[in-house]
């Protein structure tokens, strides 16, 4: 059964139609690839995704719930979580918190629990700050757990955005060029993240990058977009393969 | 017995009991030199301004240090606190003899109908953004003030209420102070706190990870707009007076400035810079005509210089004092070893 | 009907001032995006300033020279804040730099207590104050005065913006501050410029003010600043055609509501209409919607 589901999915920011009937199907604990040039439109995509964008046309659904119309806060308690092209944590809080925040809607207590300190409080709190600490564990960050967020190296804050996202528990994860700005074993390194957590967290992950060697060597489906538009889809080998997809990269 | 007495020790070293004890102290040693005559009126009343001070700006900073949201009518809900609990004080005071009770009952109807009033301008104006939303909070506190002017028949308009009961002691202030900064904190400290600092931070991220971003800056706003209450309902009662123009434009300029100065998102930046910036004017006195000068220039120049202000986001914490006086001797013992080898 | 005629002539009048005020506090966001709070202080030091010039000195300066100094003055106090308190903020969060304007706001009524005192100066009318009969309504030449230098100088405005080098250079910094250094265009003298310009307006608007209402004080530039903001706001925050229109309508507003209504509901009126224009346009009349892109 498909996690996501996206049907004809258009929007026009005035003569501009950024995104042109856009089709997508993401099963349980798969990886897809988004790419195409830049300014395809696959920022969009993310941002119709979850909920930023109000769709022109289309539908999507998410587990066969209808997102189109909800607040980006309730998208993601429907199952999706995503990352940004250009990172935004919460900088001026700990590592630790800036997950906490992302734990918020699976926490339980409310403001005069907090208040009074009850038990509630204190049981979810610790709870908060273990699965904290296990998800730390795994993006090798937990020595930074009560560091500011803005004081980590660019490589390690790619890391925590994605550390947050899945925070939420997500289903799907949006991931938008988790690479860029890394170097090449830094990348390397994130490759492994990346199948780790598909295995590990068993979310479907849908993951918008420029670096072929990282899109190739782990997505099993890749969409390739430009102008809007899908100008082809399939397996990697064939995608490299693909008249179009190289005639859109190189430019005529 | 000897477990005993590491319980004992724990206990003692336990951070929480270190700050109540460190509270009850400077409660008592207030008290007392009340009680001696040691202070005068006008400390005296001066003390309770700060107190009033501290409420108004930690307040505030609910919206403007930990939400980031520039309001600048605070004084608005003050005032509207300071007029509920003053009409509220007069009406009840032939029923309720006891003063603390009085102030209860007048405080909780003034946070009541300023958390409303922060619900209603609160509702439209989030929807706006930095400049905006605070030239919004401006125009709100003028209308406040303006309205209480002329609504004369229930608050005697420009002439000033008078005949409220002068009920505000010390101790009833400091102990309404310390609660609710206490309470400010532990909800600072809650998931819910760290939803209304993480909007601050980021609003598209702290959307983007779940949180209802309306709900939470409405909800900081209206905690806001209650505490701000309360700190009028103090204001009222402490000279028995009250005149629709303190509570203009300069004073919630006034109290913006102490959350400025103390650090946006540090109550015990707010906190120390209300105890300075209500003293520090008052002994400025005798060259009174620079006073005011001084004050602005300072501004100016810390933001500036220092623009996090004086605590920067961090929180004032006794318990880490005392780590740092022992780091700081060990490493004097180490030193002086090393001048002595 | 009389009545009516009248009293919208009073509102050109309050108007015209607005209008002149709001044109400062309009540039100044166009250029750097910061409401200038001290905008109010400099119209009180330009009122300050012609009652010197016209007053104080041993020989009679002419009416115009007396304004046109006083505006120089103004534009160089203008200059000067942005100078020492602005230009070091430019990158600074937008709120460090909106502090900072309110400092600099208290800093010159206190500095203008300091020199003057807090007793109002009693500001004579600069020029003689008999009325003109127009269309059989007798105005008193100071409105027409009034009503028609502060045209005079918007006109001048509206060339210099659109048809001069230094006009077009100070458009394009509002737009885009990047391209515009691209392409060689010196940042720090356009932001001077403007600040000059607007400061030199509102202490024309300052100077009539005054004679209007015939006091200075310290703390005469706070609420007609705060109303020409709301008029700027009104207008469309950024467009200069805006600030005149925004300003014309809430002096017309104002004395509308002082003549039909109350004078005591002119601040409440003029305050909601703010948040009304808020809450429904809050790009104003005239202004352009922005959008942040994720
Ligand atoms: N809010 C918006 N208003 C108007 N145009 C927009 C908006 N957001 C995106 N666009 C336009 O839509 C097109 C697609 O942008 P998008 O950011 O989705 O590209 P992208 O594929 O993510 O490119 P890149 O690889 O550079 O990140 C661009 O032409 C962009 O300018
Ligand atoms: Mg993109």
């Amino acid at each position: 059964m498909a996690v996501l589901e996206v049907k004809h999915l258009s929007i026009q920011f005035g003569g501009l139609r950024a995104v042109d009937d856009f089709n997508l199907e993401v099963d349980h604990n798969e990886l897809v690839g988004l790419i195409g040039p830049n300014g395809a439109g696959k920022t969009t995509i993310f941002n119709l995704l979850t909920g930023v964008y109000l769709p022109t046309e289309g539908s999507i659904h998410l587990n066969n719930v209808s997102t189109v119309g909800k607040r980006p806060s309730d998208i993601v308690l429907l199952g999706s979580s995503r990352t940004f092209q250009n990172i935004r944590l919460f900088k001026n809080m700990t590592v630790q918190d800036n997950i906490k925040v992302a734990y918020h809607n699976r926490m339980d207590y409310n403001i005069f629990s907090s208040i009074f300190k009850t038990k509630k409080y204190k049981i979810e709190e610790a709870r908060a700050n273990e699965i904290a600490r296990e998800l730390l564990e795994v993006f090798d960050l937990l020595e930074f757990e009560q560091h500011l967020a803005k004081n980590l190296p660019y490589g390690k804050q790619r890391k925590l955005e994605i550390a947050r996202a899945l925070a939420t528990n997500p289903q799907i994860l949006l991931l938008d060029e988790p690479a860029a700005g890394m170097n090449p074993q830094e990348t390397e390194e994130l490759m492994a993240t990346i199948k780790l957590i598909k295995n590990q967290f068993n979310v479907s992950i849908l993951l918008i990058e420029h670096d072929m060697k990282l899109v190739m060597g782990i997505c099993e489906r890749i969409v390739v977009i430009d102008y809007g538009k899908i100008i082809a889809k399939g397996q990697p080998k064939a995608i490299r393969e693909n008249k179009n997809v190289i005639k859109a990269y190189l430019g005529e | 017995m000897k477990l005993k007495l590491t319980q004992l020790k724990n206990t003692l070293l336990d951070p929480r009991f270190i700050n109540y004890t460190i509270i009850v102290t400077i409660f008592l040693t207030m008290f007392l030199l009340i009680q001696t005559n040691a202070v005068n009126r006008y400390i005296y009343n001066l003390l309770i301004m700060v107190l009033i001070m501290i409420v108004m700006s930690t307040s505030l900073n609910i919206a403007t240090g930990f939400l980031g949201e520039l309001v600048l009518g605070h004084a608005g809900f003050m005032g509207i606190g300071a007029y509920t609990a003053a009409i509220l004080g007069i009406a009840l005071r032939p029923y309720i003899a006891t003063d603390l009770l009085l102030f209860g009952a007048s405080a909780t109807g003034a946070m009541i109908l300023a958390g409303i009033a922060g619900l209603l301008v609160g509702t439209p104006a989030l929807r706006l953004r930095g400049d905006y939303l605070g030239i919004m909070t401006l125009g709100f506190g003028e209308i406040v003030r303006n309205l209480i002017t002329n609504l004369s028949s229930i608050t005697n308009g420009a002439q000033g209420l008078s005949g409220i009961p002068r009920i505000m002691t010390f101790s009833i202030a400091f102990w309404t102070t310390v609660m609710i900064v206490t309470i400010i904190f532990l909800f600072m400290n809650s998931r819910h706190g760290r939803a209304i600092l993480s909007i601050r931070e980021d609003e598209i991220a702290s959307e983007s990870v779940g949180i209802n971003i309306t709900r939470y800056k409405l909800l900081a706003f209206v905690l806001a707009s209650m505490f701000a209450g309360i700190g009028g309902a103090m204001f009222a009662f402490k000279d028995g007076f009250l005149a629709p123009n303190s509570f203009n434009f300069l004073k919630s300029v006034e109290i913006f400035v102490i959350v400025v100065l103390g650090g946006m998102g540090s109550l015990s930046g707010s906190i120390i810079s209300s105890i300075v910036l209500v003293f520090l004017p008052e002994y400025l006195r005798d060259f009174n005509q620079y006073r005011y000068l001084l004050y602005s220039s300072v501004l100016i120049i810390i933001m500036l210089y220092r623009p996090q202000g004086l605590m920067g986001t961090k929180e004032f914490d006794f318990t880490k004092i005392k780590a740092k006086l022992t780091t700081l001797v060990t490493t004097i013992k180490k030193r002086l070893k090393k001048g002595r080898e | 009907m009389e009545l009516f005629i009248r009293q919208l002539i009073n509102g050109l009048n309050t108007g015209s001032i607005y209008a002149l005020v709001a044109i400062g506090y309009t540039m100044v966001y166009g250029i750097i995006k910061l409401i200038n709070f001290a905008h109010g202080e400099i119209m009180m030091f330009g009122a300050y300033f012609a009652f010197l010039l016209a007053f104080t000195l041993s020989f009679n300066l002419p009416f115009l020279l007396v304004i046109v100094l006083s505006m120089s003055f103004a534009a160089i106090l203008g200059v000067l804040i942005e100078r020492v308190a602005y230009k070091k903020l430019r990158q600074a969060p937008r709120i460090s730099a909106l502090i900072t304007a309110i400092g600099m706001s208290l800093f010159l009524q206190h500095l203008a207590q300091l020199i003057f005192g807090s007793t109002p100066y009693v500001m004579k009318p600069l020029i003689d104050t008999t009325p003109v009969v127009l269309f059989n309504f007798a105005i008193p030449k100071l409105t027409l005065l009034t009503i028609g230098l502060s045209i005079l100088f918007m006109l001048l405005l509206s060339f210099f913006v659109l048809k001069t080098k230094p006009g077009k250079a100070m458009r394009a910094v509002s737009q885009d501050k990047e391209a515009a250094i691209l392409m060689g265009i010196n940042v720090d003298n356009v932001i001077s410029m403007t600040f000059a310009i607007g400061s030199a307006l509102g202490a024309l608007g300052g100077i009539f003010y005054a004679m209007t209402y015939s006091q200075i004080y310290p703390t005469m530039g706070v609420l007609p600043g705060l109303k020409a903001f709301i008029a700027a706001v009104f207008g469309g925050i950024g467009s200069i055609g805006g600030a005149m229109l925004g300003g014309y309508l809430i002096g017309i507003i104002e004395t509308m509501t002082k003549a039909y209504i109350s004078s005591k509901w002119v601040d409440v009126i003029v305050f909601g209409l703010l948040i009304v224009i808020l809450l429904f346009k809050p790009s104003g009349i005239l202004g352009k919607n922005t959008k942040e892109k994720v």
